[in-house]
């Protein structure tokens, strides 16, 4: 049975519900964005964490090393980092021939800053020197594929654009409702959208796995075995600055698995973890 | 020698713009636009006065249509025609027509007769005379020809193809060359005529040529005009060119080509060979019916004998190069004061009538005292240019030589020579020229003289902290963006629900009524309460009989007009309503009839048993599962 008592919304009205409906949304993303960001310091930690950071430089520049990362992890024990930090920690290593230190800070770096240059510089070059190959892409062609497209983006900034393309999904399925021209694409709309965020999804999961459990060996060399035993029958080695991927930590050994696949144990204070 | 001319293939006549084709919507407004010209026009002073016929070869017991048209008026009378020889003649009406071409206004009648042919044989017709407020108009004579037979079985074809046979009386192509007998390389304007009467043509292309032995120009136009041939007014596609004749010899010019659309009135709309079609064929009424057809046009003209007789040896100068015209030369150089070795332009215009493509660069001939190099040409719609760059070498020369120009004119048929200069220049003496020097780097500052090893060490430290951020601490790690994923969802969760119930309000009546039962309910009660209070005995009972009405109606979709006290019977009972409540309706009901005709007997204690009684019920229907 069909009736017409109660007037249908106008176009006008609908879009005007729809914007009450948006606004706060976009609010509480924005204050999200804002509080998971860049923290609000007080005004003397600010000025105290930043006078620290200048006297680390300074040091740096007296090639003081030890003085200047000791200032350098002053600020990190205050619970603050930056990728700028990390950057200056890893060159101070790099000058103390730490190699295995200085690719670990430059890989926490990155993990702040992917699309910094001078991080990929400084990262390559100490991998230049240790002999070392640049890190292959692992994984199957799709990983593959995304992890070369959001290289540059950090995990901050992909987590941002998964959230924006979520809300553009709902916003398509609410347009949908009440905006006929929408139906006739909602379906390529729809799919593309999909496949971005599925995308979006996938390289910050891989992104996780890497911060959680990425780590580098610090030693100058390390072998790894078939068994967390100390007269355990070595498996392969590894050089100084390779990048591992920790799997489990048991009483002072890790096991872990290299870029090829290979996976086995190695004692513990070989490794420093990413995160 | 073939000279360039414009893509043929392209329709020159993009869409349909002649006769046939006219976009007759336009044609009927101009028309009305112009309706106020009528007067002003028929007031021409020049007048005159022609007869043509429509076909002037026709078989015996077909009709020819006659026209005497009297152009520059409208007020001009119908003609007695006197008897025909061989005709039988009937007056059809007059026609007249307004046109503005230019922005002159010119008007005409025409007056209409049907001419039928009764015996065989050739007949002059006219002239006819008329004599008209003082003045005497004459017409011209006419022939037409009547055979035995219809003429479209006689004649051969002007037009192949899948046109129709029957229009190649109406439509032919003629090639008109100036002249028949020429001079090599002497132009000879020629005129390609397409001819048409009767039917339409577009998307007309420009004619190709069999030219063997000539050399065609470029085409200028088409332009469009009417003609009168053997009496008929045929309109006319005229495409004007050249040629020239590259060797001498008897040649056969074409035949041309000329390739469209033909617009051809549908057989079954003809009015018959009467031609009446003439008479209303407008283009207004047929384009709006579409009452022609389109074939292809692919009209072939006759081929045209010429003669191209050799240049004659005598009196041929020494200078002579080919060219052939009436030509005139300018020619001028600059700056006239330069110092040696640097350049003089010197420009050579030639003008006239002729054939351009025989002009050969006139030039300064390469000397000791100037350095030439070779002519810049341009050839433009009215002559031939030519730019040389010239350097004196010596200080000691005082003028460019002078240049001739040598031609043959077959206006005249003799060689005439021009001549310009010798142009007074002032060479000042030049510069010392500066030796050649080998210019290279210094051998230390070669960048490839060796590899250079470049240093490699880590990059600088930053010098600003940059972005700072808790340590470990991520966006994805943000327990209030984890919340903010929800809320979208649950946005469109809750906007689902409120289209899916508001389209439910729309489409589905019984359950927006039942919907909004209870509050109209709540609203009934309201005023009913406040009748109660002010004692209005008559008002409350029929608030309340409306309120329950209302109500019930809506709760079980019925229409609450028509509700009394058998909707317990009918309905409550059979729903399962409870007996209690089912009584309470029907006591409220019998209140309410009570009220109206006996009001006096219900006091306020009755008034308040009844508003409770009916909240009870409404509480206990809508308890009621549906």
């Amino acid at each position: 049975m069909r009736g017409s008592r109660f007037k249908a919304p106008g176009l006008r009205q609908k879009v005007r519900l729809l914007v009450r409906a948006a606004v706060p949304v976009l609010i509480l993303a924005a204050g999200c964005f804002h509080l998971g960001g860049t923290v609000l310091l007080a005004q003397d930690e600010e000025v105290a964490i930043r006078s620290m950071f200048l006297r680390a430089n300074q040091l740096y520049k007296e090639n003081a090393f030890d003085d200047a990362i000791a200032e350098y992890n002053k600020i990190l024990s205050r619970g603050q980092e930056s990728a700028a930090i990390y950057y200056n920690l890893g060159n101070c290593y790099a000058k103390k021939g730490a190699s295995g230190y200085a690719l670990l800070y430059f890989e926490k770096a990155r993990m702040r800053a992917p699309g910094d240059s001078d991080i990929k510089a400084n990262s390559d070059f100490i991998r230049e020197s240790l002999g070392l190959p640049q890190p292959a892409l692992y994984g199957n062609v799709f990983a593959r594929f995304i992890d070369r497209a959001t290289g540059s983006l950090g995990l901050n900034m992909l987590t941002a654009v998964l959230f924006v393309v979520y809300i553009c999904i709902i916003g398509c399925l609410i347009l949908r409702l009440f905006v006929p021209v929408v139906r006739r694409f909602d379906g390529a709309l729809g799919a593309a959208l999909i496949i971005v965020m599925a995308g979006c999804g996938f390289a910050l999961q891989r992104k996780i796995v890497y911060l959680r459990a990425g780590a580098v060996v610090i030693v100058k060399e390390s072998q790894v075995s078939f068994e967390p035993l100390e007269n355990a029958t070595v498996y392969f080695t590894l050089g100084q600055g390779s990048l591992v991927e920790v799997l489990q930590k048991q009483d002072g050994w890790v096991k872990l698995r290299r870029a090829d696949g290979r996976i086995g144990w190695t004692q513990a204070s070989a490794i420093a973890t990413i995160s | 020698m073939r000279r360039v001319q414009k893509n043929r293939n392209v329709p020159i006549f993009p869409a349909s713009c002649l006769p046939a084709g006219q976009a007759g919507v336009l044609r009927l407004a101009s028309c009305l636009c112009f309706c106020f010209l009528v007067t002003a026009a028929a007031l021409g002073k020049d007048i005159s006065f022609q007869a043509t016929v429509s076909s002037n070869h026709i078989a015996v017991g077909q009709t020819v249509q006659l026209q005497l048209i009297f152009e520059g008026t409208q007020n001009m009378p119908a003609l007695d025609l006197p008897a025909i020889d061989g005709f039988a003649v009937r007056y059809y009406g007059p026609s007249t027509n307004i046109s503005m071409v230019n922005g002159k206004v010119t008007s005409s009648v025409t007056h209409v007769y049907l001419l039928e042919a009764r015996k065989v044989g050739a007949f002059n017709i006219g002239p006819f005379q008329l004599q008209y407020q003082g003045d005497t108009y004459l017409s011209n004579i006419l022939a037409i020809e009547v055979a035995a037979q219809p003429f479209g079985q006689l004649k051969s074809p002007a037009v192949s193809g899948d046109s129709p046979g029957d229009v190649n009386d109406n439509i032919f192509l003629i090639v008109q060359p100036a002249k028949n007998r020429a001079y090599v390389n002497e132009e000879v304007p020629l005129s390609i005529k397409l001819y048409f009467n009767g039917v339409g043509v577009k998307e007309v292309q420009y004619p190709e040529f069999d030219q063997e032995g000539f050399s065609l120009g470029q085409y200028v136009g088409p332009r469009q005009y009417r003609d009168t041939l053997g009496g008929i007014v045929y309109n006319v596609i005229d495409f004007s060119t050249s040629f020239f004749g590259l060797r001498p010899g008897e040649y056969r010019l074409g035949a041309a080509h000329l390739r469209g659309t033909l617009l051809v009135k549908k057989a079954g709309r003809r009015r018959t060979a009467s031609g009446f079609e003439d008479l209303f064929s407008s283009d207004f009424f047929d384009d709006f019916f579409g009452r022609y057809e389109e074939s292809a046009l692919n009209a072939k003209s006759v081929d045209i004998p010429v003669t191209i007789i050799p240049l004659p040896e005598t009196g041929k100068p020494d200078e002579f190069n080919g060219a052939v015209g009436d030509f005139r030369m300018d020619a001028s150089c600059g700056p006239r004061e330069v110092k040696a070795g640097d350049p003089i332009t010197f420009k050579v215009a030639i003008g006239g009538k002729g054939n351009f493509s025989t002009v050969a660069p006139v030039l300064i001939p390469e000397s000791s005292a100037f350095k030439v190099y070779a002519p810049q040409v341009k050839t433009g719609n009215d002559g031939k240019y030519f730019e040389q760059i010239i350097m004196p070498l010596r200080e000691d020369i005082s003028e460019v030589p002078a240049i001739k120009f040598s031609f043959f004119n077959p206006a005249t048929e003799k060689y005439e020579i021009l001549t310009q200069g010798p142009f007074p220049v002032k060479v000042l003496p030049g510069g010392q020229p500066e030796p050649l020097k080998i210019v290279e780097s210094p051998a230390g500052a070669r960048p490839f003289a060796a590899a250079e090893q470049l240093g490699k060490d880590v990059l600088f430290i930053k010098e600003t902290i940059g972005a700072v951020y808790p340590r470990n601490s991520y966006l994805y790690t943000n327990k209030i963006l984890r919340f903010a994923f929800f809320l979208p969802l649950c946005a469109w969760i809750l906007t689902h629900w409120f289209y899916r119930r508001n389209l439910r309000l729309q489409t589905d009546v019984r359950y927006a009524r039942q919907l909004r039962a209870p509050a109209k309910a709540k609203r009934a009660l309201a005023v009913a309460r406040a009748y109660c209070r002010e004692r209005k005995v008559a008002e409350f009972y029929d608030a309340v009989f409306a309120a329950l009405q209302e109500y019930l109606g809506d709760k079980f979709h019925l229409s609450s007009q028509g509700i009394t006290v058998s909707i317990v019977q009918d309905v409550l009972r059979p729903r399962g309503v409870a007996e209690d409540c089912a009584v309470k309706v029907a006591n409220i009901f019998q209140s309410c009839d009570r009220a109206r005709y006996a009001a006096s007997g219900l006091g306020a204690a009755d008034m308040q048993a009844t508003l409770q009684d009916l909240e009870e019920i409404i509480d206990n229907l809508q308890r009621m599962r549906q």
